[in-house]
């Protein structure tokens, strides 16, 4: 490319700010010279990159922030707004403070089950794909909860008993309470807890369901098969979900693997590509669709490390040998496909 | 992310925020908190201060409504206004605090409140842009984090669209750029 590149053109291409005369000229350039095509894919692609990942905000926190202030004294002209209970309204910004607290940058909105009275309601936690979530419980109870995953937290938690219910994955370090045993339920399986850290797997669309202790104690009893034993797993252990549901107990070598996404870890051990690519949908929120279904017996062991999305792509697509095929209308989303002399 | 309404929805907006609609505004404020509150983060360095600069914009605007005539944009407006404030928070406090918190902020991979955002590739999108000039980056980061025109832009900074379209095009020059060096990636 010896001839002057139009900087300010391109970059008004990708940024979607070029008029429909300038965009043909920018294709017609493009198409001109292989070298311009990849200059401009690049720049493409550069673009998509530099989106940014942002740290979400509680807005609800601040607008009861803001409210308090614009019923406050400065306000000569009256409005409806000032006119409502104070009380009510500074209620509301201390407990939204104290939600707040708990929620803070986390962006869960707890929403309750309609019909009963307020103080009776369960507390719904949900994170997207692509988040993750810490929630603060009353008795000091810690969770963090993966992404795509839902916890229920039980009306009458900490009355008598501390009953939360699970579906996707959570790392829960349970505040010590002998009197008030924590139980986390999920579809196939019950962990009866009593002050603890550890891990627990049961997505609804994967069959990996797991319990992985990192300290002290828990009980695990099946649910799904009332009949069968519960068993005692202690630190280093590991109770998987197999067949009719059935608890097969293990000491794997590394547990971390298993516990490993709450530093941001990605551990896969001889993991079906099928089940891989439903992790990466969670942690990156892409998109990523198998062209053969076969492929998704494929297995991959490998760990990642607060890897970038796009390098775990594209170091997965190496190993297993895959082509990547990018959609030129949506950027997060890619098609995985054999390649030819595979 | 920043929410786009159509020229007539903004005016609309604000036209029923100076008559006093409480309910408009806080529309107004749940529509462009949060991605006002990015931006301020990128001038002044920090969340908990980048949240409050950008509630006092908004306190300010409520107690100013009745004179409150945005030009063209309502967006450019809020970015314009929160730009101010937190350079105006910047020259209040020692000088090398300011920027350098800027650029460690987000780049700093084990802050557990950035561990929420679930997506590593945040700390290294961090580091490229904070390698910028501040003026490239605070125009970069409108153009691309929070999809302002160009046009909106210029108003927002208070500069000449001729800039913004220099600023943009030796940005994306030099992003890609390293992103080569640094990545040794085939596109």
């Amino acid at each position: 490319m010896h001839e002057a590149i139009d900087w300010e053109l391109l970059a008004r291409y990708v940024s979607g700010n070029c008029s429909e005369v300038e965009r043909a000229a920018v294709e017609a350039w493009a198409n001109a010279d292989p070298a311009h095509r990849q200059l401009l894919e690049e720049l493409k692609e550069t673009w998509i990159l530099m989106g940014q990942a942002h740290r979400p905000v509680s807005v609800e926190a601040a607008w009861q922030r803001v409210k308090v202030q614009l019923t406050a004294a400065h306000d000569r002209a009256p409005q409806p707004i000032r006119r409502r209970h104070p009380w009510s309204v500074r209620v509301l910004a201390v407990l939204a403070v104290a939600l707040g607290l708990a929620l803070l940058y986390a962006e869960l909105w707890p929403s309750k089950d309609t019909g009963k009275a307020e103080v009776e309601t369960a507390r719904v936690f949900t994170t997207q794909r692509g988040q993750r979530a810490t929630i603060q419980l009353v008795d000091g109870t810690r969770i963090l909860l993966a992404p795509e995953s839902r916890l229920e937290v039980a009306a009458a938690y900490g009355q008598k008993a501390r009953d939360v219910a699970l579906v996707g994955e959570a790392f829960f370090e349970v505040a010590s309470d002998s009197a008030h045993p924590f139980v986390v339920h999920t579809s196939r399986l019950a962990v009866h807890v009593l002050g603890t850290a550890f891990g627990v797997r049961a997505y609804a669309d994967e069959s990996q369901v797991y319990v992985a202790v990192r300290q002290g104690k828990v009980q695990v009893r099946p649910d799904t098969a009332p009949g069968m034993l519960s068993v005692l797993l202690e630190a280093g252990q590991l109770a998987r979900v197999v067949g009719q549901g059935q608890l097969q107990v293990e000491r794997p070598a590394n547990l971390e693997a298993y516990v490993g996404w709450t530093e941001g870890r990605l551990v896969f051990a001889r993991t079906p590509l099928r089940e891989v690519v439903q992790v990466l949908k969670r942690f990156y929120d892409v998109e990523i669709e198998l062209a053969e279904p076969s492929l998704g017996d494929r297995q991959l062991t490998a760990t990642f490390e607060e890897a970038p999305a796009y390098q775990v792509l594209q170091i997965i697509a190496a190993t297993m040998k895959l082509e990547t095929v990018r959609d030129a209308r949506n950027p997060r989303r890619i098609v995985w496909r054999p390649t030819p002399d595979s | 992310m920043t929410p786009r309404l159509s020229a007539f929805e903004q005016q609309q907006l604000a036209a029923r925020v100076r008559q006093g609609d409480a309910v408009a505004f806080e529309q107004l404020f749940r529509l462009y908190y949060a991605p006002l509150v990015h931006f301020a983060a990128r001038i002044v360095g920090a969340f908990p201060e980048a949240e409050e600069i950008v509630q006092k914009v908004f306190v300010n605007l409520w107690q100013r409504r009745t004179l409150w005539v945005p030009q063209a944009s309502v967006a450019a407006y809020l970015y314009g206004a929160v730009r101010n404030e937190a350079v105006k928070y910047c020259q209040r406090r020692p000088m090398a605090a300011s920027l350098e918190a800027a650029e460690t902020l987000t780049a700093e991979s084990l802050d557990p409140d950035l561990q929420l955002l679930g997506n590593e590739l945040a700390g290294l999108i961090e580091r490229l842009v904070s390698e910028l000039p501040q003026q490239r980056r605070l125009i970069f980061s409108l153009s691309r984090d929070h999809g302002l025109s160009y046009a909106e832009i210029a108003q927002a900074l208070g500069i000449s669209i001729k800039t913004v379209e220099t600023q943009m095009g030796r940005a994306l020059r030099q992003l890609r750029e390293r992103l080569k060096t640094l990545l040794n990636v085939s596109f």
